[in-house]
């Protein structure tokens, strides 16, 4: 029997890596590693040049003036939406910008009363955590010794709370942990229960569909998918985001005001006040297109392969101790180790000042799942569709040559 | 009666059972501080001549820079050889360590690796057995020699805000000893040397030094309000301390707080300034309203303790038979009593040693006799040396030159001087007694730094703490030009 595969595509990393001006000329003796990706990506000469081409050539503000350079910015940011849109598989009204994800998810929390009780993972950064602390009661969901939602005690929260909202995240950022999203969301679905999905470790690596995914709010941050900083993204059913009447209002977000009263925009215009981020809004498109252009399946089997390969290496390694899903499980682009008698800041700055390494180190804004799994604050080390399998053995190997030192 | 006790009887009982023989390294160092310096010179240019050997032969970093500096082997034949050898610097030490600055022999189980909280970097250096005792012996003449504090005395400590955090190395996770050994059993761990190093630790802080360690002011900075200020002296009351141990800007916050309200403070024979430098107007004022007399050491976490005073307290003396020091300016030993950069050679440590470590102070060292009959040289810290302002002459002034100045002003209560690109300067001024701080005064401060350009004048409500939890009274943009 004759069976046809489909041709495989080689994922040219050396290419890749050719786009973003940081790594180029990096063939030195010492180049610089970056495996803080999780932090915040490297930028694309096609984001920064967007980013400049606005400052250079197009700058004017968007959705006032006539001239014509207020006309071609304020088509090229509604294009921009309606690429973040295409690229998230969502309606464009669905699709608001704002200046990171902590703000997408303070603008669910503020923009509307929620019932008393929200129910937040165990996994959460603190940005999806802190913002419905504040507001009232949370109840947060146990994790399983991976850092991943158990769902048996999500069912008997959602029973004893009936919670008005659900908010996880989709990859947990401090160890990786992909989250049985799918089931949380039909579980909640079925309470009654809203859902709000942190796609911030998510979006750089795996292709996102809301439509599939079922979400009600689902949010990410530019600066993670290699566009600028201060730009990011709140998705929201249409629904969803009319009812945060809350939120928004100021100018660029009303019809018309009068002394006795004013008519505000439809969604997504009223969630966005005040002069945006345009330069931002126009890069994180031109990232999102990137991406694209890379292939997002490419990307996610590209840094799945160096990440099982780093936790497998690691996890052999004296005095190391790799945390979340073991070897062999899915996660998300991120390696998170301790190494014995070593603070995690120590062990960081060691692999910089020595090896040029650059990793994250502590807690992860996530203390309170390194606390209820008992974890000492780790390193972090991240990948992205520029990371190397060279530089991968070079971590292992700066871990390696420091273990042997203790 | 506890204390003499505990320095007579508990101290030795406690050490007998252990490898450490601390109290009686300290009784030699008291006892070589006397030796004539001649003897002493002999004596170290011996344990020298050690070290430099086995650093060229044992650690890869100084194998390669000592036989580019024509010492292959390592055998210094005289002090001329020593001083060919290029400084070790920080730079160095982060780009080597640990692999390249370590030794290749020694038993690795026995060293201790520690986090330094620097001023504006955070090194880690690891010692062996010898140099960790011989540091408790410093640690133990620093704190008690000519004064009337000796171990088993109660004291009190009050750290800058890095203390409190993560410094590089897991440290200590109890803080009482018998819950240490609750652990240990817990854990049956009686034979882990970290657990052992611990349980250490907390004996000799909780029953020989009696120590009470009090938190940082916090991010507020070099003013803290009367409310919180109370609460420490009310603290401070009830431990009754004899020695109290705190950063510069704590002790004058206090002081200002119970000059300002009259406030009970209870009588403490010895105040320590630690991490910084006291500037002079400061300590006389800390002494005058707190009662106390001042003293000082000096050490650092990477070298350990290298100076103390003596009740002459007339510079610090250095601890000649734990490290060599020098002092140098554009790469060459300066004269007695003048400016330099402050080198430092730790003689006993054979895990990581460190030769000609150029330690980031601006010193002065006096080698004329003191009146108290030691023989060591005495040392004179004038500051951190990126904070010395070095002037388009090559002239210098000091973190200490500044704070006595500036301290003497009638309209300061504190400061901050940062100079920028282009020579400008800005003062921010702490007015005393919640007075306006003058142009006058700007223009003085002008005159005193030799600027061209007026010096800018801002009136703030408080000095923040650096990331160290340190404070810096200067910033310099010009550091560099001083040739270290």
């Amino acid at each position: 029997m004759n069976v046809v595969t489909a041709p495989t595509v080689t994922y040219d990393v050396d290419r890749i890596r050719r786009d973003f001006p940081l790594l180029v000329g990096q063939e030195g003796e010492s180049p610089t590693i970056y495996l803080d990706s999780a932090a915040t990506s490297l930028k694309p000469a096609c984001v920064i040049g967007a980013v400049r081409e606005f400052y250079e050539a197009e700058t004017a503000n968007t959705g006032r003036g006539v001239h014509w350079l207020a006309e071609n910015v304020t088509d090229r940011f509604e294009a921009a939406r309606e690429t973040i849109a295409g690229w998230i598989n969502a309606q464009t009204r669905e699709v608001v910008f704002v200046s990171n994800c902590t703000a997408a998810i303070r603008m669910v929390a503020e923009g509307r009363e929620w019932p008393p009780c929200v129910l937040v993972g165990r996994s959460e950064h603190h940005s999806n955590d802190l913002p419905w602390r504040v507001r009232g009661t949370t109840v947060a969901v146990s994790v399983d010794e991976c850092g991943a939602i158990d769902l048996d005690d999500m069912q008997r929260c959602l029973e004893a709370h009936r919670p008005a909202l659900v908010a996880v995240t989709m990859i947990s950022n401090a160890l990786g942990t992909v989250q049985p999203v799918d089931a949380i969301i039909e579980l909640a679905h079925q309470f009654g229960a809203r859902v709000l999905v942190d796609a911030s470790q998510a979006v750089a690596h795996r292709a996102i569909d809301v439509e599939a995914i079922g979400c009600d709010f689902l949010c990410f941050s530019g600066h993670k998918m290699c566009g600028p900083s201060g730009v990011g993204v709140l998705h929201g059913k249409e629904n969803c985001l009319a009812e945060l009447t809350d939120a928004g209002f100021g100018g660029g977000a009303v019809e018309e005001v009068h002394a006795e009263g004013f008519t505000a925009r439809e969604v997504p215009w009223r969630l966005e006040p005040g002069t945006p981020n345009i330069e931002g809004v126009l890069g994180l498109a031109v990232a999102s297109d990137y991406l694209d252009g890379v292939g997002m399946e490419a990307i996610e089997r590209h840094v799945n392969e160096l990440a099982a390969d780093m936790v497998d290496r690691l996890s052999r390694l004296r005095k190391v101790s790799v945390h979340g899903p073991p070897a062999g499980q899915d996660r998300g682009a991120i390696v998170s180790f301790s190494v014995d008698g070593l603070e995690s800041h120590a062990v960081a700055r060691i692999l910089s000042q020595r090896h040029r390494i650059c990793v994250r180190s502590g807690y992860h804004c996530a203390q309170p799942l390194h606390e209820s799994l008992g974890l000492p604050p780790t390193v972090r080390a991240s990948l992205a569709l520029y990371t190397t399998r060279h530089e991968v053995d070079r971590i292992v190997e700066a871990v390696e040559q420091l273990t042997a030192a203790l | 009666m506890y204390a003499t006790l505990m320095s007579r009887v508990g101290l030795p009982l406690m050490l007998r059972p252990t490898r450490s023989r601390f109290d009686r390294h300290a009784k030699e160092i008291r006892a070589r501080q006397f030796w004539p310096a001649e003897r002493r010179r002999q004596w170290q240019w011996e344990r020298l001549q050690a070290i430099v050997r086995h650093a060229a032969t044992t650690v890869p970093f100084y194998r390669e820079r000592l036989a580019a500096a024509g010492l292959r082997d390592g055998e210094l034949r005289s002090w001329d050889d020593f001083e060919r050898i290029p400084p070790t610097t920080k730079d160095d030490l982060e780009a080597n360590f640990p692999d390249r600055m370590l030794s290749d022999v020694g038993d690795r189980s026995d060293w201790r690796w520690f986090g330094t909280r620097g001023t504006t970097r955070r090194t880690i250096v690891v010692n062996d057995f010898l140099k960790r005792d011989l540091g408790l012996a410093g640690i133990m003449v620093s704190m008690t020699e000519d004064t009337p504090y000796q171990y088993g005395h109660r004291c009190a400590f009050i750290p800058p805000d890095a203390c409190n955090a993560l410094c590089g190395v897991e440290g200590l996770r109890e803080t009482s000893v018998l819950r240490q050994v609750g652990r240990m059993a817990l854990r049956r761990s009686w034979s882990d040397p970290d657990a052992l190093g611990d349980l250490r630790s907390l004996v000799m802080n909780n029953w020989v030094k009696r120590q009470t360690l009090l938190p940082p002011f916090g991010a507020e900075g070099s003013e803290i309000d009367d409310e919180r200020a109370s609460w420490y002296v009310a603290q401070l009351r009830a431990v009754r301390p004899r020695l109290l141990k705190a950063l510069p800007e704590y002790l004058y916050g206090l002081a200002r707080h119970v000059e300002r309200t009259g406030d009970r403070f209870p009588p403490i024979a010895v105040i320590k300034p630690m991490g910084a430098l006291m500037a002079r107007p400061i300590k006389d004022y800390v002494e005058r309203v707190l009662g106390g007399q001042v003293r000082e050491d000096y050490g650092s976490s990477d070298m350990g303790p290298m100076a103390f005073d003596c009740r002459q307290r007339t510079g610090m003396h250095l601890f000649e038979d734990l490290c060599h020091f020098e002092v140098v300016r554009d790469g060459a030993r300066v004269a007695d009593g003048e400016l330099g950069s402050l080198l430092v050679t730790e003689l006993h440590n054979r895990a990581m040693p460190l030769i000609r470590y150029q330690i980031g102070d601006v010193v002065r060292v006096e080698r004329s006799p003191c009146d108290c009959g030691r023989t060591t040289p005495r040392l004179f810290t004038e500051g951190r040396l990126q904070n010395a302002l070095v002037r388009p002459d090559r002239s210098v002034l000091t973190d200490a030159a500044i704070g006595d100045y500036l301290y003497r002003q009638p309209q300061v209560s504190d400061y901050q001087l940062v100079e920028r690109a282009g020579d400008r300067f800005e003062l921010k001024v702490i007015p005393r007694n919640g007075d306006k701080a003058s142009g006058l005064l700007a223009e003085r401060v002008r005159r005193f730094i030799d600027a061209d350009a007026p010096v800018r004048l801002r009136e703030v409500k408080t000095i923040a703490p650096e990331g160290s939890g340190k404070f810096c009274h200067c910033k310099s943009a010009s550091y560099a030009a001083f040739g270290a």
